[in-house]
């Protein structure tokens, strides 16, 4: 229970800010464009489609509207979750409350699972309110129900693994500037080891097998797959084991 | 003052990490090595000349907990490690799409675990790019069950001098399949289909000769686009490795090289000639697939009965709904379910096989020693075979006389004794050669009969109370072509190309009104974050104010 008291608090202290909501809205304008004008672009092409069939052949709402749009969303979504993972302890040691949290009669685990879950609730919410678009195309088209899970389902996941790596940099520093740049660096590097990494040799699948974006494009396109489940996990899990690994230091200061 | 030694210990550090890096990415070489002797290097002189304060702070209470945290973090990191490369190995894929897109068909895989011979697959695609991505998750599915595939993924632009030597003239995709001196290409279709039939040809060495029969009013084997043509038909037996001939019986009769003959929807009937042709044919071992509309080639439909096969002329009506394909016409009727038999052709089917003013074909009565004659699809027990559905003044419905459901309206008979099996010797000369004086030799039923006739068992025979279900306009409908390729299949022993094929994926056009897209983007632009941005204004105001 303490988890999930600690989960509503981290919430609770982010909505209760003018900023939260600043956040959410200034998410919400970036989607939305997104959506609005990828739409407008499918419908401009869906026009060739019909006067062409042979070049739209392959054109699906899938493939190129839905998987596209979560990928520019995971991206947006790799510079908020910096931004919200890096008050999560540094504002704690700021504030002079670490060690009020620290005497407190709950577990360090408890602690960071409860924080991360605060901060995944808020981008929960975030893309909570991004529903009524993809709900839109329904009624005018017939979207994958299956590539809709998929696309909030990694950007769910890719959240978690910003929001953990964040979380373990505010462990580190009192100062938020330093951990959401270091997030935000080493965020955009798991990105782009995707890129890195294309071409062939054990190298390069080192690097795409480390990297965020080889595994969220199974998701983009309605594939679950249980290697993508397992690194999610991996990544998320070893984050939130070096946040505990800090946390603990401080209680032997 | 003491000397900065400490400043060796993260340069022995970021030496080794840039010998790592400089080793995964080039391979090893004097230089790199030289990273990690200089790193090594560094960090013994580091622990050779600062030993006392690295002594001192190793005795620390906060280093020995760092390094207990150091020691378990790197745990818990080999424990992911460890776990994701568990997954890779054991991988395994939930396809959440509706269509199920992600999912191979049955016989891809036959095909992709059938592999014998190694594939190299260069896709040239714009790098990125949906298409290149949609193709690469294919393949990857495929190599799933299969080991002799690889894959390339070569953007023609950045490579222009591969794209020159492979002829690839445009940055829309192009696919080439290597094995050996054999090579395969795909243009603009990259379908699961497309790919698989390609994999087909490549790795089955010999193609199968098909003989598509002629001169009875059939549909064109060579028309593409008529509704009536069988040109649809024709060309996936192609990118199945069959090579169709057209195969002239009464002129030519049935030549001995054919691996199956295919007679498709004959309107006009056949000479006795040339059935016993097909009987001869037949007994010295040959295969046939024998599609049959009601009504047509009613002499050639009564013959069928030599090898046990009783063909009706009626017309199959349904009355249950749920059977119709168009609701209004029982007589379009949808199979699925239980209307499959336990037989290579049909057992794999998940889907439907419609089927238009089909007769009915089933066993004849009485054991035919020698002929294993069995029935693989049939209708509901709500329909009837319709004698009567010539006359418009007949009413439809199933009288004493006519068959009732479930009624076949396809069978396949196994010729296990040739014997079974009658043909009419020519009464001419036995020198008489193939089609030689065929047009003149009135009366001589036996004239196109091989002089050597040589009967063997093993003989096969596909006969459907339909034929339009294999035409341009109905093939493409549920499993209609599976049904038809299977038949070839089963015909030619062709293992591998039994099962259920893939669907082409269907394009989906999106169409909105200005008015619609304008309030698309007023909605998700600004009257949902205006939401957000009261909340901010409130919560502001409480803060302040409250």
């Amino acid at each position: 229970m303490s988890v999930f008291h600690i989960a509503w608090r981290e919430l609770a202290s982010i909505l209760n800010t003018a900023v939260g909501w600043l956040v959410l809205a200034g998410f919400l304008v970036i989607a939305g464009f997104f959506w609005s004008s990828m739409v407008s672009f499918y419908v401009t092409q869906s026009t060739d489609l019909l006067t062409n069939p042979y070049a739209g052949a392959q054109m699906n709402l899938s493939d190129h509207l839905l998987a596209p749009y979560f990928g520019n969303v995971a991206v947006v979504l790799l510079m908020i979750c910096p931004a919200i993972s890096m008050r999560l302890f540094s504002e704690e040691v700021r504030q002079r409350t670490m060690e009020l949290l620290l005497t407190a009669p709950v577990s360090t685990a408890s602690i960071v699972a409860g924080k991360l879950l605060g901060a995944l609730g808020f981008v929960a919410l975030m893309l909570a309110s991004t529903l009524h678009l993809p709900l839109t195309l329904m009624v005018w088209g017939s979207p994958d129900v299956g590539v809709l899970i998929g696309g909030y389902a990694s950007l769910m996941l890719v959240s978690a693994t910003i929001l953990a790596m964040g979380m373990m940099f505010s462990a580190m520093t009192a100062n938020q500037v330093v951990a959401v740049v270091l997030t935000f660096g080493s965020a955009l590097v798991l990105w782009v080891l995707g890129w890195a990494g294309s071409g062939d040799g054990a190298t390069a699948e080192v690097l795409t097998g480390l990297g965020l974006l080889d595994h969220v494009q199974g998701f983009l396109t309605g594939a679950v797959k249980l290697s993508d489940l397992v690194y999610f996990a991996a990544m998320i899990g070893f984050f939130s084991l070096a946040t505990h690994q800090r946390v603990e230091g401080y209680r032997w200061r | 003052m003491r000397a900065p030694y400490w400043v060796l210990g993260p340069a022995g550090a970021i030496l080794l990490i840039a010998f790592g890096s400089a080793w995964l990415v080039l391979g090893g070489g004097p230089a790199v090595t030289g990273l990690g002797v200089a790193g090594g290097l560094c960090l013994v002189a580091w622990a050779w000349l600062d030993g006392d304060r690295i002594t001192a702070f190793s005795e620390s209470r906060g280093a020995r907990h760092g390094s207990g945290a150091l020691l378990v973090s790197a745990l818990g990191a080999m424990v992911g490690v460890l776990a994701y490369a568990v997954a890779i190995d054991h991988d395994h894929t939930w396809d959440l799409t509706q269509d199920r897109r992600h999912t191979l068909a049955d016989q891809s895989v036959v095909v992709a675990a059938g592999l014998d011979r190694d594939i190299k697959v260069y896709a040239f695609f714009r790098e990125a790019s949906a298409e290149e991505k949609a193709f690469v998750g294919l393949v990857d599915r495929l190599r799933e069950h299969t080991g002799h595939l690889t894959v390339e993924l070569v953007d023609p632009l950045r490579n222009p001098l591969m794209a020159e030597q492979y002829a690839i003239t445009t940055d829309n995709g192009t696919v080439v399949l290597v094995s050996g001196d054999d090579r395969q290409r795909l243009e603009a279709d990259f379908s699961e289909e497309a790919l698989v039939a390609a994999l087909v040809r490549l790795s089955s060495g010999a193609s199968h000769r098909i003989c598509w029969a002629t001169g009875h009013g059939e549909a064109g084997a060579d028309d593409d686009y008529e509704p009536t043509g069988y040109g649809a038909a024709v060309i996936k037996l192609e990118h199945h490795n069959y090579e169709v001939v057209p195969q002239a019986i009464l002129t030519d009769g049935i030549d001995r090289g054919c691996e199956a003959l295919v007679v498709a929807g004959p309107s006009s009937d056949w000479l006795p000639r040339e059935r016993e042709a097909l009987a001869a044919y037949v007994a010295e071992g040959g295969r046939a697939l024998v599609l049959i509309e009601a009504g047509a080639a009613s002499e050639l439909a009564v013959d069928l009965g030599r090898y046990g096969v009783d063909v009706r002329d009626d017309v199959v009506l349904e009355s249950d709904p749920s059977r119709l394909i168009a609701q209004g016409d029982p007589s379009f009727l949808a199979f699925y379910g239980d209307a499959y038999a336990l037989h290579p052709i049909v057992r794999d089917l998940q889907g439907m096989v419609g089927m238009r003013s089909v007769r009915s074909v089933g066993p004849a009565e009485g054991e035919r020693p020698g002929l294993v004659v069995q029935e693989i699809l049939s209708t509901s027990a709500s329909s009837w075979g319709e004698t009567g559905w010539r006359d418009p003044a007949v009413e439809l419905i199933a009288d004493g006389a006519e068959r009732v459901g479930p009624v076949p309206v396809m069978v396949v008979v196994e010729v296990t004794d040739p014997a079974a099996i009658e043909v009419a010797r020519s009464a001419a000369a036995p020198a008489v050669a193939m089609g030689e004086g065929v047009l003149g030799a009135s009366g001589d039923e036996g004239a196109l009969v091989p002089a050597d006739l040589a009967p063997e068992a093993g003989g096969r025979l596909v006969v459907v109370g339909d034929a339009d279900f294999a035409s341009n306009q109905l093939i493409s409908v549920g499993n209609n072509q599976d049904v038809f390729l299977n038949a070839v299949a089963w015909l030619v022993d062709e293992a591998d190309q039994l099962g259920e094929r893939p669907e082409a994926d269907d394009a989906q056009a999106l169409s909105l009104t200005v008015a619609q897209e304008v309030l698309m983007w007023l909605v998700s632009v600004l009257l949902v974050p205006l939401v957000a941005v009261v909340a901010a204004i409130i919560v502001m105001v409480r803060r302040r104010f409250l």
